[in-house]
């Protein structure tokens, strides 16, 4: 009976849990719609972002396919594998931004001890940020889709671009666990877009993003390896371009272990941090 | 009402002030005299307080970006993070060219655009130049909106300076850190690439740059003029920057470009100064092949000081009629 109860209660908070991350989303979608030509510039911007990499890819081969790309892909279509690498990228890397920062906005509008004494999970808020900011780079992520699909219109499957978006879907798993990480740090650093910048640009180059990692340097390809954002990239690209084989399920599968080792390191680095600053008694600290 | 004899006799005395020696005969004689003595002096006083405008200017606007600088002085890591984080950029550009072209980055497509084949050179080259555009996008552009964050801009707006010399000072503030980012950069780059520069390859590439960072102060007024109205500047910087970056020859030529953007291109003293840098540095082409370059540079720089003079004048007017200076 007792046991039962609880297991009532359990899920009684989970469901509360969600209502408060949906709340803590909902309240950041009013303050986004207050400001519409930012609401549609970030919704757009993610084109313009792509942009660059493919007119330098353009103006290197002069046009779209490159034999070199194929012997080392087995693709010479480089506006698709480009495009592909970087709206899986873009997603991540802006829900990361966004997720990581979501404490320090609080700060910044006087709401974050309002906020922490609010009977909920930390874990649920910086998740009501990051469900907003799913939400809102969904919006790019399905205009580039849409680029995408046109151009490799006819040569991909229904199902393989299902998968493709597990890929993704799993990917903002992983990109919950290195926020929580980045979060304590913002916690403690206040300002510390630095760390988030460089740890960004620093999983950019060891991720095959706009090539393979066969083009990078030894040293790299070992860091590539131990990435869980690489099996994201390859499984999601891979997918759409070449179809679903027993290659993509172990992506997947080495993506989804490695997604809960970080979020399990991310709730508990989190803690930690927390509890060293509340010792400290520097939380609040602007 | 005075008479006659009254204001000739003031008249008298007032000259008698400025030139104790004139004999004065007649009512006309004195006109004359008037205007031969007093001409020379009215023009030496002109120009002397036209010199003396000048140096307060100048003084006003070296004050303003000691004060910028000392503001990044106090943050050395930050100097050291926005030296390094261009040259990460570089990176991903670098391994896609390689997995496009293969391992030399040689590509003969990239040479008939850009008229070389060294895609390295051509990329770095665009990295290190385009901190100027950065910084009068980030910097200038945005000094007034950091005053406004800092609480500063109502004591600075109070000053009795000219709200010219301030933007100006803010420009020289960001020029600076740019040069430092610059000279940071380019020697890392070094490392990996072996620059063919003349003494004077260096000394015309810096008068270029000087020439396309004026044009720039200018844009960056225009800028400033657009914020000071519009106040959240996050919008509009992050387009202008995008907008710039891709229509800008940093890390491919605009022959690549389609005829529209070209001509966004054109407009921007930043594109012509780059091609001309990257022609000195890249090439052995002598530099009066490159003079229309610094031709159309001064010509664009002059429309863009004019055109941010006059935008940044009309914003400030509207601003303090609206009463929303202060507004946040």
């Amino acid at each position: 009976m007792t046991e039962h109860v609880t297991k009532q209660r359990k899920v009684k908070r989970f469901f509360g849990e969600l209502r408060a991350a949906w709340a803590i989303a909902e309240k950041r979608w009013r303050i986004e719609l207050r400001y519409p030509l930012s609401l549609l510039y970030f919704s757009v911007a993610p084109i313009l972002w792509i942009l660059p990499q493919l007119i330098y890819g353009s103006a290197l081969i002069g046009g779209r396919f490159s034999e070199q790309l194929q012997s080392l892909t087995g693709t010479n279509d480089v506006w698709v594998y480009t495009s592909l690498g970087l709206v899986f990228n873009m997603f991540v890397g802006i829900t990361l931004w966004s997720t990581a920062y979501g404490i320090r906005r609080e700060e910044w509008t006087g709401t974050f001890e309002i906020m922490y004494i609010t009977p909920i999970s930390r874990i649920t808020m910086i998740f009501g940020n990051a469900l907003k900011s799913i939400m809102h780079n969904g919006i790019g992520l399905l205009m580039q889709m849409g680029i995408i699909i046109f151009w490799y219109w006819g040569l991909f499957k229904f199902t393989d671009l299902l998968i493709a978006l597990l890929f993704l879907l799993v990917s903002l798993l992983l990109i919950q666990g290195l926020a929580m990480v980045l979060s304590g740090f913002v916690l403690w650093q206040k300002q510390g877009y630095r760390a988030v910048m460089f740890l960004e640009n620093m999983l950019a180059i060891i991720t095959p993003v706009t090539y393979p990692i066969v083009t990078m340097p030894n040293y790299l390809q070992y860091l590539s390896y131990g990435n869980p954002l690489t099996y994201g990239i390859e499984g999601f690209r891979n997918a759409i371009m070449f179809g679903t084989d027993k290659m993509t399920y172990i992506y997947l599968g080495v993506l989804v272990g490695l997604s809960i080792i970080i979020i399990i390191v991310g709730i508990k680095s989190f803690a930690a941090m927390e509890k060293v600053l509340r010792s400290k008694g520097t939380i609040g600290q602007y | 009402m005075a008479s006659t004899e009254e204001v000739f006799e003031r008249k008298q005395t007032n000259l008698k002030e400025i030139t104790p020696s004139t004999e004065i005969t007649s009512e006309g004689a004195f006109r004359d005299n008037v205007i031969v003595q007093e001409k020379p002096k009215k023009i030496i006083k002109i120009v002397r307080a036209g010199l003396i405008n000048i140096r307060y200017s100048i003084e006003t606007a070296l004050v303003i970006a000691k004060k910028e600088i000392l503001m990044i002085l106090r943050y050395p890591w930050e100097i050291i993070f926005w030296t390094l984080m261009p040259l990460m950029w570089l990176v991903p550009f670098v391994f896609q060219g390689q997995a496009l072209v293969g391992s030399a980055l040689q590509s003969e497509n990239f040479a008939n655009l850009a008229g070389t084949t060294n895609v390295l050179e051509f990329i770095f080259i665009g990295a290190l130049m385009w901190n100027i555009v950065d910084s009068a996008i980030w910097g200038a552009g945005n000094a007034l909106r950091w005053e406004q964050h800092s609480g500063t801009l109502q004591y600075l707006w109070l000053a009795p300076i000219s709200r010219i010399n301030l933007m100006i000072g803010a420009s020289l503030g960001s020029t600076i850190w740019s040069l430092i980012e610059i000279v940071g950069q380019f020697a890392l780059l070094s490392i990996f690439v072996s620059w063919q520069v003349t003494f004077v390859d260096v000394v015309v590439t810096l008068l270029v740059l000087v020439l396309v960072i004026i044009g720039l102060y200018g844009f960056s007024f225009a800028f400033a003029a657009v914020i000071l109205v519009f106040k959240e500047p996050g919008v509009f910087t992050e387009f202008v920057d995008s907008a710039l970056y891709i229509c800008s020859p940093v890390r491919y030529p605009t022959q690549v470009l389609p005829n529209w953007a070209k001509w966004i291109a054109w407009v921007i003293p930043f594109s012509w100064g780059l091609s001309a840098v990257r022609l000195l540095l890249m090439t052995n082409d002598s530099i009066i092949s490159m003079l229309y370059m610094v031709g159309i540079i001064a010509a664009i720089d002059f429309i863009f000081w004019i055109g941010g003079y006059f935008l940044f004048l009309l914003a400030e007017r509207k601003t303090l009629k609206q009463g929303d200076l202060g507004a946040f």
